[in-house]
């Protein structure tokens, strides 16, 4: 009940509980997150979402748990997910190996950001000033693309419908993508899109 | 930045809006919409530049990706050549294959799992998953094959590749009329009944899981998400199925399933009424708006379906029997649907034959009623199904249980393991046999299970019949409690309540049938399955007195008429559970009454013999046991031993050619050789051994050689570098060189032999820490063999190892030794590391001695190797008296034990401790 308890105090705004929080959850999805990013050549993206699940079942009493408790644990594995591999990109880019390998796309509809390339830092920056501007995408970012939910499950575990997280996830990815790569300047092309 | 926020909400708004005209309109929107703001527009526009920019990025991307799959499709698992992959699921990625090993051709789907580490709950659900579909040997349900771990640590499930389509589209495709459309799915319901049956709800089925191949021939797959559970317990299933939302497809999914209620057969009764819905009209029950949990609250649990009539027929006329039976199946309420599949599809039947359908009638009452007539043989019935159930929940355990057993009967007949462990459930297990199971459910069904055999005794009146399916139901729910692999399972005391009520039953019935084989043998059989529980428990003493209880049984068995030659090696195995019982350091300690209990096996054996000689499971035992004989006395007196040993080599020379060729008895060969020379090692004939030494060492590289990954292999490989080492390092030893004549430089060449074979050993641990680095138990040997090495390379003038290394290495083995579950063998090693630690600041002579006298009472005052440990460590703590007074005791243990006096190395280094006065 503990990690419920520290759940709901962190969704509710002391920070201080996710320091808490962390090391109880954070080597078990250290793990999830290990398995996400060898998948390599079996991009199996669901995986990433049914292990959180089932560590979620074991860390927290399943039946007392309400939903509210499970949708908070969901938002906060996402955003362990994100720190995990922006942490594994950084040091892949510290100890200079990173890009050698093949590319393996974070996810399906995210194949320009390589896991573990230096694609996932400037990824990472965008979604900090996006944060800012409108952090219920970042939201829906992290749960779709770090934890590798579907668009199903992240449109359940925000509560709104799938339409609006497909809506909402495609104007994210086009404003995060010219974030990061943005136009070359003093080229204009047509005006026709 | 309220202002950027607001900003960013406007251009999300223009940038949906402009996309959502075609191409050519865009630029005119844009400019409708942003009016006299230019900035927003600019700023769109660039976005929708991005927007086209991101979708080619993304293109080439994927392109590139689609190289790489083609590239990956040339890889293999095991034998099997990856082709192309055919979907990701819930449970992995699932390839098309093909087998190519030259004995035959054959495509298959493997579904593999990429979760390289210790994702347990990942695993656990894969296991659950092979389990459930092992017991399902059906020919609509496709088959799993094989199953194991790939060379990257993958674990992987191969089943029947099903070349065919979903049931919808086949349908679709074949322009299939209402009637054809009946049959087919009067089929699927025959599957799944199946599964029923066997206690399996699938709990996904829908079209893509339901594939018809080109003969018309669904079959059903995926299992990935399916529950095992009790008939009549819904409570059992609500425990392990609130496993993750969506975890079912929500068009397919019952009221249940959506609210995270107990999942039952009526679950797959709904999705087949929603399947049939699909099939009947092309259209889906219930439109979806978007998949939040409110949308499917609202339509799934409250909203009452259209009926199939309601709409569109596309395929035939469809009429109220059909509306009923859709209905009926498609009720909030479970118990409102069909009771069984099988119901489900008999009215089908009704309405193909145009006669009346029970759907119509509603009638509850007449379904239920047939539910309730439960009698004693259903009681019995129901019970032996739990128990087969629980045996496939165990299946781990049974196969463990078996396998430890075999192990310890024939290392040489592990042809039989090593098949095994080829086989769907061994290997798999083997990784996975720490994974805590759905132990919920076992100890709900084991008590359900014990409440319906005691209701049955209860009611039983000495029935032989009767009393006998109760034994063997005792006995083998006993054998499930006392399963140590799952934790919460893991219950002696449970188990051992069992095994009584088995014996008090058995030993009334023999009373009555003196002279009846099958009750003697229960009763039997009952004895020593709780004499191994109770040694698992701890309790040697009570657990020796069981397994003799046994054995007098068994003893009578033999004698009667019509005795079998399996029954007579059962009997053997009993003598030999008991030799072990008795002789290992952790039981009674007694090898005297270990050896007596080996003989009686092979008496045992040479009977079955003697009716059958070409009997194999009897002489691939025998060996064994001249080795577990030769085992006990190695030290005391190697050269009985070693003759122990050598006949063991006979018989299994003696062995058809066949039986010795698999990978196993090569292993066991090599070891025998190992054993050989070990005991020439002990008589100090250190020139005879060497070449052995080599030979066997040269067996086992080859071994681990053609399969790097085995650690088994490694191990046996540190085993016989190990002993080479201990050999040559007693043909450097002075007091024991003397003995063969060798002079100094032939010593020292042996510590240099030693020496090399130490830095094998340390290369070999390092090599198992690499393949499996969760192998704690390795460490202290480790530290153990580096001491020694440590101390050879003084011994040569070699630089000794730094303080700290010598320090953390003796903390390693006083650890191990110290630790709660030490064996006597790891007492040794450490007194051994305090005794060899010359360094003065680590010496810890008094500790040495505590421990040395626990290994003493350890070995219960009855084993002459420990007594000279001890004296060693009461000489280097100064305590010469006492070192006298238990190297006599020593030597007074092997005078009394050794008739011939052997025992050349022990009694030499004993009497050594008396002249050193």
């Amino acid at each position: 009940m503990e990690i419920t308890l520290l759940l709901r105090k962190w969704e509710t705004g002391e920070p201080e509980a996710l320091e808490e929080l962390m090391p109880l959850v954070y080597p078990q999805l250290r793990e999830v997150a290990a398995a996400y990013i060898r998948r390599e050549r079996q991009p199996d993206i669901f995986q990433a979402t049914m292990l959180v699940n089932e560590l979620y079942l074991r860390l927290v009493n399943q039946r007392k748990a309400g939903w509210e408790d499970r949708h908070h644990f969901y938002a906060f594995a996402a955003r362990t997910m994100r720190m995990i591999l922006i942490d594994n990109a950084r040091s892949n880019q510290a100890s200079m190996h990173g890009g050698g390998t093949t590319h393996v796309p974070l996810n399906d509809d995210l194949v320009w950001v390589g896991i573990g390339s230096p694609d996932m830092l400037d990824l990472n920056r965008a979604l900090e000033e996006l944060e800012v501007l409108d952090s219920k995408k970042v939201r829906a970012i992290e749960l779709r693309y770090f934890l590798g939910c579907t668009a199903e499950e992240t449109a359940t575990l925000m509560q709104v419908s799938k339409a609006k997280v497909d809506r909402d996830l495609r104007f994210a990815r086009t404003w995060l993508f010219e974030r990061m790569f943005p136009d070359q300047e003093g080229h204009p092309e047509t005006e026709t899109v | 930045m309220q202002n950027a926020s607001e900003r960013l909400a406007r251009m999300e708004a223009v940038f949906h809006e402009v996309l959502e005209v075609g191409p050519e309109l865009r630029a005119t929107r844009l400019q409708e919409l942003c009016g006299e703001d230019t900035r927003l527009l600019a700023e769109v526009r660039k976005l929708l530049r991005a927007a086209e920019r991101e979708r080619s990025t993304s293109g080439a991307k994927r392109d590139q990706q689609r190289l790489d799959e083609a590239e990956f499709a040339q890889r293999s698992i095991g034998p099997y050549k990856l082709q192309s992959l055919l979907g990701r699921g819930g449970t992995g990625a699932v390839y098309l294959a093909q087998r190519a090993d030259g004995q035959y051709e054959k495509t298959v789907a493997i579904k593999v799992i990429d979760v390289p580490l210790a994702t347990e709950l990942f695993r656990d659900r894969f296991r659950r998953e092979r389990q459930i579909l092992a017991g399902l040997d059906h020919p609509l349900i496709a088959r799993l094959l094989d199953g194991g771990v790939s060379e990257e640590g993958s674990p992987y499930l191969v089943m029947d590749y099903v070349a065919g389509v979903p049931i919808d589209q086949y349908c679709t495709q074949r322009a299939l009329p209402i009637e054809e459309r009946l049959h087919l799915f009067q089929r699927v319901c025959e599957a799944v009944q199946f599964a029923h049956q066997n206690l399996v709800v699938h709990r996904d089925l829908k079209p893509d899981n339901i594939l018809v191949s080109d003969d018309g021939t669904p079959h059903l797959l995926d299992f990935g998400t399916a529950k095992l559970l009790s008939p009549e317990d819904a409570a059992l299933a609500s425990q392990s199925t609130r496993d993750g939302f969506l975890s079912f497809t929500p068009q397919y999914a019952s009221p249940e399933q959506v609210l995270g209620q107990p999942v039952t057969i009526g679950s797959d009764v709904y999705s087949l009424g929603a399947l049939l819905f699909v099939l009947l009209t092309g259209r889906q029950p219930y439109q979806l708006a978007d998949f939040s949990t409110g949308e499917m609250l609202r339509v799934i649990v409250n909203l009452p379906p259209a009926r199939p009539s309601a709409g569109d027929m596309p395929y035939g006329r469809i009429d109220a029997d059909l509306d009923s039976i859709v209905l009926k199946a498609l009720r909030k309420r479970p118990q409102e649907r069909y009771a069984t599949i099988q119901q489900f599809s008999a009215d089908v039947q009704a309405f193909l034959e145009h006669r009346p359908v029970e759907a119509r009638r509603g009638s509850m009452r007449y379904q239920a009623a047939k539910f309730v007539r439960r009698n004693r043989i259903a009681l019995l019935a129901s019970s032996l199904l739990l128990l087969t159930l629980l045996a496939g929940v165990g299946g781990v355990y049974w196969q463990a249980r078996v396998s430890n057993l075999e192990r310890r009967r024939a290392e040489a007949r592990s042809a039989d393991l090593r098949e095994l462990s080829n086989s769907l459930l061994s290997e798999l297990d083997e990784a996975l046999k720490d994974i805590p199971g759905t132990t919920g459910a076992q100890t709900l069904l084991v008590t359900r299970v014990l409440d319906h055999l005691d209701r049955m005794a209860h009611d039983a009146n000495g029935d032989r019949e009767t009393t006998l399916d109760l034994i063997h139901a005792y006995t083998n729910l006993g054998n499930v409690q006392s399963n140590t692999y799952y934790q919460n399972l893991g219950d002696a005391p449970g188990a051992l309540a069992s095994f009584d009520k088995a014996l008090a039953l058995a030993s009334g019935l023999a009373a009555s049938h003196p002279q009846d084989r099958e009750v003697l043998r229960s009763y039997a059989a009952a004895l020593q399955a709780r004499g191994e529980t109770l040694s698992n428990a701890g309790d040697a003493q009570a657990s020796a007195e069981s397994l003799k209880a046994a054995v007098r049984v068994y003893d009578q068995v033999v004698q009667l008429p019509g005795v079998t030659t399996a029954l007579i090696f059962e009997a053997a195995i009993a003598y030999e559970v008991l030799g072990n019982e008795s002789g290992e350091d952790a039981g009674l300690g007694d090898p005297a009454a270990a050896a007596i209990a080996y003989r009686r096996a092979i008496d045992m054996d040479n009977l079955a013999l003697h009716m059958d000689p070409n009997f194999m499971p009897v002489r691939r035992g025998l060996p064994i046991m001249h080795m577990h004989i030769g085992n006990l006395v190695l030290e005391t007196d190697p050269a009985k031993a070693r003759s122990e040993f050598q006949t063991a080599q006979q018989l299994f020379d003696a062995l058809p050619a066949e039986q010795r060729q698999k990978r196993a008895q090569i292993r066991f060969g090599a070891l025998l050789v190992r054993k050989i020379a070990a005991a020439d090692a002990e008589l100090g004939q250190y020139d005879l051994a060497a070449p052995l030494f080599s030979q066997a060492l040269a067996t086992y590289q080859h071994l681990s050689d053609t399969d790097v990954k085995d650690v088994g292999a490694l191990a046996d490989l540190y085993r016989v570098l190990n002993d080479q080492a201990t050999s040559y390092e007693y043909a450097a030893d002075p007091l024991l060189a003397e003995h063969a004549g060798q002079g100094p430089e032939v010593r020292r060449r042996n510590l240099q032999a030693a020496a090399a074979s130490l830095q094998q050993c340390a290369a070999t641990i390092h090599r198992i820490f690499e393949i499996a680095p969760s192998q704690e138990e390795w460490k202290p040997t480790l530290a153990k063999v580096e001491l020694r090495l440590n101390a050879a390379h003084i011994g040569l003038g070699l630089p000794p190892l730094s303080v700290a290394e010598i320090s953390s290495a003796v903390a390693e083995t006083v650890k191990a030794a110290e630790g709660p579950h030490s064996a006597a063998s790891d007492i040794d090693d450490a007194v051994n590391a305090l005794l060899l630690t010359k360094v003065a600041a680590l010496r810890n002579p008094s500790l040495a001695v505590q421990l040395a006298e626990r290994g003493v009472a350890l070995t219960h005052q009855q084993e002459a190797s420990y007594m000279l440990l001890l004296a060693r460590a009461q000489r280097d703590n100064q305590q010469t008296a006492a070192a006298a007074a238990t190297a006599t005791r020593g030597l007074k243990l092997l005078a009394d034990l050794v008739s011939g006096q052997t025992s050349f190395r022990l009694r030499r280094l004993l009497e050594n401790q008396l002249r050193l006065d």
